[in-house]
């Protein structure tokens, strides 16, 4: 909470950005031009951030050498895009999860059996256990793996090893 | 006709939405990947480069986040620019990288403009000051230097920055501000 009010130039300096990025509303930007026209104090200093945000534009670009889409090409060849339809990949990795959980199931079953066979009389065998984890299906979706399916293999060339941990891109957040 | 059917238009890639070359480029169709690369390579390059500081860097790190862009074509949300989802990908690398090589400070590999094209026919003052807006930049906390390369230098909406940095467009608001304080005040000599 502010005891006094902001002087007319404190007010100024304040929305000079906002009038320059065009973000001010009319009102706004019309007191702003009145004070401006009696001040040559907050004149100038609007003029020099102005100087400095032109400059920031008209820096010279930059250029990528050459041969970028050549080495993206060869990635792309060496381990391809999985899939470039949306949906497709939440989908893969569901169903990756439920055949990986029905083959430990089987796995499990097998050695439970193999054991049983194995340790106790054919009459004592114990009830086979492990079809839980078919049965009881996990209440929150598969969580996304850290190495996708579709990373480079071990043994593939790794132009951008020092990246290779890094994690995947995050969607930007919801438009407001 | 649907909009991953558009055909695409090598010769002109720009008349080609960003959303259906993305969706080409990761399909590997001829030409797709050099016209995604000619459209975003050299902007995201440049910005990469502010938040490293190292031509060398920005460049392995561009090429990552194509790459990232292009494995995770089916993630992009076509309701933000494609150049707004590539420069998230590519900052959340940079930071990621700068926070693995603390020593970055301590570097003898120079910067400057390499990397950047060679100007175009400029005073030898208006290079110099230039160039110390370079070095003013890398002064700033890489939280301002980003809004504010984002914002003056590739003319991203406050909507866009909040986007690409994970912030509120408040924050953006009073970032842009003290930034352009603090580089007025660094640039000091050379305002007149
Ligand atoms: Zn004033």
């Amino acid at each position: 909470m502010r005891l006094w009010p902001d002087s007319p130039c404190t007010r100024a300096r304040r929305d000079a950005s906002a009038m320059l990025d065009g973000r001010l509303d009319a009102a706004a930007r019309a007191t702003l031009q009145h004070h401006l026209h009696g001040c040559p104090d907050c004149t100038n200093e609007l003029q020099q951030l102005a100087r400095v945000s032109r400059a920031m534009h008209n820096l010279p670009p930059f250029r990528l050498a050459d041969g970028m889409a050549s080495r993206l090409r060869r990635q792309l060849a060496t381990a391809p895009v999985a899939s470039a339809t949306p949906g497709q990949n939440a989908m893969r990795q569901r169903l990756d999860f439920w055949v990986s959980a029905a083959a430990a199931a089987i796995l499990v079953f097998a050695l439970g059996y193999w054991c049983g066979r194995k340790g106790a009389a054919p009459e004592e065998r114990p009830a086979p256990a492990p079809d839980t984890a078919v049965e009881s299906p996990p209440t929150i979706p598969p969580p996304r793996p850290v190495a996708p399916s579709h990373a480079v293999p071990e043994a593939a060339p790794a132009p951008n090893a020092r990246f290779a941990n890094f994690p995947g891109p995050v969607a930007p957040p919801e438009r407001r | 006709m649907s909009a991953q059917d558009l055909p695409i238009d090598h010769g002109s890639p720009h008349d080609v939405d960003d959303a259906v070359l993305l969706r080409a480029a990761a399909r590997q169709e001829p030409g797709a990947v050099e016209a995604l690369v000619a459209r975003h390579g050299d902007r995201v390059c440049g910005f990469l480069t502010r938040i490293v500081h190292d031509a060398a860097w920005a460049e392995d790190l561009t090429q990552e986040t194509l790459l990232r862009a292009l494995r995770e074509a089916a993630d992009y949300d076509a309701r933000w620019s494609l150049r707004t989802w590539l420069f998230r990908i590519g900052r959340n690398l940079a930071l990621d990288l700068l926070r693995r090589e603390q020593s970055l400070r301590a570097r003898s590999r120079a910067v400057g403009f390499v990397g950047s094209a060679p100007p175009a026919v400029v005073t030898a003052e208006h290079q110099e000051f230039q160039q110390a807006l370079e070095q003013a930049l890398q002064q700033l906390p890489e939280g301002f230097r980003s809004v504010f390369v984002l914002g003056c230098g590739e003319n991203l909406s406050y909507e866009e920055i909040a986007a690409v940095l994970g912030i509120s467009v408040k924050t953006v608001s009073s970032r842009l501000h003290r930034a352009r304080l603090q580089l007025r005040t660094l640039l000091g000599r050379y305002q007149r």
